[in-house]
C-alpha cells in the first residue's frame, strides 16, 4: 500500500538536505516516561465497531502549576497526545516553544494539532503512523536552532524551504522573499498550519495529500488557560514512544522534517508548479 | 528504532528500559560546552543525522512527588470523562470478514446516490445523445463505429428513443387534454386506467 510517507519520499531527494534539530538522546526521556507510567491511569470508555464496550488508559496532565514544567521538559521529546481545551479534544503533538529563529526558548510549550489522526486497532491505541511522522516533522520545525537563516544556510533550513514551497503554491514569491514565516510564528502560528490554512501557502490544503488533510492551529500553553486545559497521553503512547514521540520517530535515513518538506514539494509539483533553487527564491 | 514506518505496522514492543524505569543517560555538558566554544556554527557541519548533544539535557529531572501532591485536588477522572466522551472508537480488524451481497448492494446504492456521480451520469448521457445525433446526422450506422464506441452509440440511441416517446406522449396527451394517468369512462360506466406507453 502506498502511503503518504512513500509519497513524500519521492520529493525528499528534490528538496535536498535539511538540517536536523539538535535533540537530547531519546534515552534521556526514559526516567520521565517511567515517572508518567507510575501515575494514576485514567480509564476511558471506548465504543467498539464490534459492539463491545472497551476501555483505554491515559495519563492526565493538567496544564497548570508544576505541570507546565513537566510539559516543557517533555516538549523536547515531542509527545503525541490529546489536548482538551475549551470543550474540544484534539489530537496532536507537544513541541518546544522557541522564538521564530530557534534561538530563545520560552517558558511555555506549544501544541500542534493535526486534522484527522489516530486509530485504535485491535485494542492498540496509537497514532496513525503517517500522522505521527507529519506531526513529528511539523513540531521538529520548532526545535532549537530551526528557522534560523544565519547559523544555518537558508538552503538547509526546513522552515525556509517550506516557506518557498508555500510561496510558489500561492504564486506569491514575496512570501519567500520577506521570510514571512518568522512573522507567522511570532504571532502564534506555525509554518505547518500556515501551509494548511493558506496564510503561507496552499500546500496541505485545500486538496488533501494521499489522505493527509493537514495541520490544525497550534495552541501556546502558558498554564494560565481559562478554562483550564488538560493534556492526556495514552498509556500505550508512553509504552511505545518510537511510535508516538516525535523525537523517537525516524524512518531510516530520512527525518520527519524531510518528509514534511518532501510531501510539500511533491504536492505542488504534481499541481504543475516549477520549483527553482531555494536560496534564490529567498533572496529574490 | 523503527526503520520502516507504515500505518499501523509498527513493532509494538515497549522499550524494556522504559518499563524498568531506567534513568536517562548521563552527559557532561560543562565539558561539552567548553569543547564547543570557538566552533563557528555557520561553517560547522550543522546538524548531524543523529544528534546526541543538547544543552537542554540538564532539564531532564522532574520532581514527580511534588507534582503528584499538586494533583491530589484535581479530578482527572472527570476531566477524562468529559474530554473523551464519545470520541474514541475501537476498530476491529476487517481481515477475514466476508462481505455479503447485501453489503455490496448497499455500497452501490450509496455510491450511485452521490450527487457527483449523478452529475457525472447526466454528463455521460448528454454526451451519448450528442454522439448518437452526430452519427445519425452523418448517416453513420452503429455497426461501423467499432466496439469501443458502440456502447455509447447504443446508449444515445436508447435515450433518444425515450426522449421521442416521451415527447410523443406529451404531444398526444396535450391534444387530448388528458394526463397519462387520466381515466376514461368505459361503456359500463366503470373507470379504466389508461396504459402507459414505454
Amino acid at each position: 500500500m502506498n502511503t503518504i510517507v512513500d509519497y513524500a519520499k519521492g520529493g525528499v531527494e528534490q528538496v535536498g538536505d535539511v538540517a536536523v534539530a539538535h535533540r537530547s538522546p531519546v534515552s534521556s526521556y526514559e526516567n520521565i516516561i517511567a515517572g508518567l507510567l507510575r501515575q494514576k491511569r485514567l480509564k476511558i470508555p471506548v465504543d467498539s465497531s464490534d459492539g463491545v464496550k472497551k476501555q483505554a488508559e491515559a495519563i492526565g496532565i493538567p496544564v497548570s502549576g508544576k505541570s507546565i514544567e513537566l510539559l516543557r521538559i517533555l516538549s523536547d521529546a515531542q509527545p503525541a497526545g490529546y489536548l482538551s481545551f475549551k470543550g474540544e479534544t484534539t489530537h496532536g503533538m507537544i513541541s518546544p516553544n522557541y522564538d521564530s529563529r530557534g534561538r530563545e526558548k520560552k517558558g511555555t510549550v506549544r501544541f500542534q494539532s493535526v486534522l484527522g489522526g489516530f486509530t485504535i486497532r485491535n485494542g492498540v491505541w496509537l497514532p496513525e503512523a503517517a500522522n505521527a511522522i507529519y506531526l513529528a516533522g511539523a513540531t521538529g520545525l520548532e526545535s532549537k536552532g530551526m528557522g534560523d537563516c544565519h547559523s544555518i544556510p537558508v538552503s538547509k533550513d526546513p522552515e525556509h524551504k517550506l516557506t518557498v514551497i508555500g510561496a510558489i503554491s500561492k504564486g506569491d514569491i514575496n512570501i519567500a522573499k520577506t521570510h514571512a514565516q518568522h512573522g507567522v510564528r511570532e504571532s502564534g502560528g506555525s509554518v505547518a498550519s500556515s501551509l494548511t490554512n493558506g496564510q503561507l501557502g496552499n500546500v496541505f490544503a485545500p486538496d488533501s495529500i494521499e489522505g493527509f488533510s493537514g495541520f490544525g492551529k497550534p495552541v501556546e500553553l502558558t498554564g494560565n488557560e481559562q478554562p483550564s486545559a488538560t493534556f492526556f497521553i495514552p498509556v500505550s503512547y508512553l509504552e511505545n514512544p518510537e511510535q508516538a514521540f516525535g523525537a523517537y520517530i525516524t524512518d531510516g535515513d530520512i527525518t520527519p522534517e524531510q518528509i514534511v518538506n518532501g510531501a510539500g514539494y511533491r504536492a505542488i509539483n504534481s499541481r504543475g508548479a516549477v520549483i527553482g533553487e531555494f536560496t534564490k527564491a529567498m533572496e529574490g | 528504532m523503527n526503520q520502516n514506518l507504515l500505518p499501523n505496522q509498527f513493532e509494538a514492543t515497549p522499550t524494556p528500559e522504559i518499563q524498568a524505569g531506567k534513568k536517562g543517560v548521563e552527559f557532561d555538558f560543562i565539558a561539552w560546552e567548553v569543547e564547543l566554544e570557538g566552533v563557528d556554527t555557520a561553517t560547522a557541519d550543522w546538524a548531524p543525522r543523529t544528534s546526541t548533544l543538547s544543552p537542554d539535557c540538564d532539564d531532564i529531572v522532574f520532581d514527580f512527588d511534588a507534582w503528584e501532591a499538586e494533583l491530589e485536588d484535581v479530578d482527572l477522572e472527570e476531566q477524562a470523562r468529559l474530554a473523551f466522551d464519545g470520541l474514541l472508537t475501537f476498530e476491529t480488524e476487517d481481515e477475514g470478514k466476508t462481505r455479503t451481497i447485501s453489503d455490496i448492494k448497499n455500497d452501490i446504492v450509496t455510491f450511485m446516490s452521490n450527487p457527483e456521480i449523478i452529475q457525472m451520469q447526466n454528463m455521460i448521457e448528454y454526451a451519448a445523445v450528442q454522439f448518437a445525433q452526430f452519427c445519425s446526422h452523418n448517416h453513420i450506422g452503429g455497426d461501423s463505429i467499432g466496439d469501443s464506441l458502440s456502447g455509447l452509440f447504443d446508449m444515445g440511441q436508447s435515450l433518444l428513443g425515450e426522449k421521442t416517446h416521451s415527447h410523443d406522449d406529451h404531444h398526444e396527451h396535450d391534444l387530448l387534454g388528458h394526463d397519462e394517468d387520466d381515466e376514461e369512462d368505459e361503456p359500463d360506466g366503470k373507470k379504466k386506467k389508461k396504459k402507459r406507453r414505454r
